[in-house]
């Protein structure tokens, strides 16, 4: 007796594939399937009819009748030959041949003893399975069965083509109503920031009247910081996450400071992305920083010099910026004669704003600026 | 009229833009008012309302920590009249729950929130 191996003409992987693809295995009884086997048990006059599909170790059935069992290891499967050869495998006595009378399944319960079973074929040409009919006792089929049969399968395949085609339907319907619900919650955030950004802007327009002392000044600083929170939003849309660069947030304020044969300021921290919650209110307080600086402290003569640095430091299991401005070679500082906007920014709002602690010090040397605040790491807008 | 005895009405200012919050202070303050807070968080206007009732109030709808909707019920049943500063269009829910709700839309010139003050006040007394 020969021990015959037929190499397949397919990749296994490729044929699991396939199968996959079509996300059928593990799925609860549906009744066009089930009509299916009884319709070919009915033909076939057989007390048992499965639709089995192959997996990489056992054999699932998505319809049977006459069995009872939704699945069976590999090695007892009679299928798993049948999809070695194309069209119908038809085996009249199990026990008459040598591929299946050693079966578990031929010599003990159930003794099966005929096996038809119809190739279910990918368009691709893989073999995923079959349409079987069975019986515990010798038969054969009449050539209309056979062609019955056959035929079954091509409507097991058509269905499973079809179901295959709405998942993939449903699929892009889902990632389209994702991309919807984005959509307006970003059209409705956008609304709402907006009308929070005018309301903003009318507070700053409130601030900054009761600070200056005449219409001129009133504009310049009233357009600086309108300028610098454009700046600060401008950064934001630029990313996905809606968050800014420190880094970037500062050097939008220094830049233009930058002088090519003397050091105006010095950044050091780690790259750090801040969200719109802290950008916004930071930015603004670093912008009353750079605007105080440049008018009284170490930006307003050529040798003064600004230093920031920052870290992040986790403490009780959250993270926490802190940041440090400090001003040297400025002329000497003095405590402010009335309490300006940047100071109702930096000591009122941000603390309550951002949950900061800060510490303003006008020491001779130069100013000197701490904030700690909890970074916020929640994200207003959902992953892609 | 209110609690405290003084004559200035008191207005509550929940409000998590701070800026905002202190502008509105200040502008109530020039037109006479006294104000509680501004509260940046429900749970910190909840705090303050454990001990206190102001005469009116002004409300942001959607606060960091949810929506005003709480504050909203403790001053209705006090039958403290308040209005509504968002920047969101009315939620209707909200609305459903006060027969009569004053929602006024970001932003409004200074002037148009105190006069609507005054007159939360005027139609209760």
């Amino acid at each position: 007796m020969l021990n015959e191996q037929v190499l397949p003409p397919w990749q296994e992987s490729d044929r699991l594939a396939a199968l996959r693809s079509y996300r059928i295995l593990d799925t609860p009884t549906e009744p066009v399937f089930d009509n299916l086997v009884r319709l070919a048990a009915m033909v076939c006059q057989t007390p048992m009819a499965l639709i089995t599909l192959i997996d990489d170790r056992r054999q699932w059935f998505k319809a049977e009748v006459g069995l009872g069992w939704r699945e069976t290891p590999l090695d007892v499967s009679i299928c798993a030959h049948a999809i070695l050869q194309p069209g119908l495998l038809l085996v009249r006595d199990t026990t008459q041949d040598v591929r299946f009378n050693g079966n578990p399944l031929v010599m003990g319960e159930p003794h099966l003893r005929f096996y038809a079973g119809a190739l279910l074929t990918s368009p691709g040409g893989l073999p995923l399975g079959t349409i079987c009919v069975l019986d515990c006792v010798p038969r054969d089929l009449s050539a209309e069965q056979a062609f019955a049969l056959t035929t079954l399968a091509e409507q097991v395949m058509a269905q499973l083509e079809l179901r295959r085609a709405v998942a993939e339907r449903d699929e892009v319907l889902a990632t389209s109503r994702c991309t919807e619900r984005r959509q307006a919650l970003l059209v409705r955030e956008l609304h709402h920031r907006v009308r929070n950004t005018l309301a903003t802007v009318q507070a700053l327009v409130g601030a900054t009247a009761r600070s200056a002392s005449s219409i001129k000044e009133f504009n310049r600083s009233f357009s600086a910081r309108i300028a610098a929170l454009a700046k600060t939003h401008a950064l934001l849309t630029e990313d996905y996450w809606q968050t800014v660069p420190l880094q970037e947030m500062l050097m939008n304020e220094l830049q233009p400071f930058a002088e090519r044969r003397r050091q105006r300021f010095k950044l050091e921290g780690p790259p750090l992305d801040l969200s719109a919650d802290l950008a916004v209110p930071l930015s603004m307080a670093l912008h009353e920083l750079t605007a105080n600086a440049a008018r009284y402290g170490a930006l307003s003569i050529r040798k003064g010099c600004v230093s920031v640095a920052w870290e992040v430091v986790t403490a009780d299991g959250k993270r926490r910026l802190h940041l440090t401005w400090v001003e040297h070679n400025g002329p000497p500082v003095g405590e402010p004669s009335h309490n300006g906007f940047g100071l109702v920014l930096l000591q009122r709002v941000l603390p309550a704003q951002c949950d900061a602690q800060v510490h303003l010090e006008f020491d001779t040397a130069g100013l000197r600026f701490e904030i700690s605040a909890p970074l916020i790491e929640h994200r207003h807008v959902p992953p892609h | 009229m209110n609690s405290h005895g003084n004559d200035a009405p008191l207005v509550l200012i929940l409000e998590d833009e701070v800026l905002i919050g202190i502008n509105l202070q200040d502008d109530l303050q020039d037109a006479g008012f006294r104000v509680a807070g501004p509260f940046t968080t429900c749970s910190a206007a909840l705090e303050w309302l454990q001990t206190a009732t102001p005469d009116t109030a002004i409300l942001d709808a959607a606060l960091r920590d949810g929506p005003c909707r709480e504050i909203a019920q403790e001053l209705g049943n006090r039958a403290v009249p308040f209005l509504i500063y968002s920047g969101y269009g009315p939620d209707q829910e909200l609305l459903a729950a006060f027969h009569r709700i004053t929602w006024i839309e970001k932003p409004v010139p200074p002037s148009a929130l105190v006069q609507a003050c005054q007159e939360l006040l005027v139609s209760e007394s």
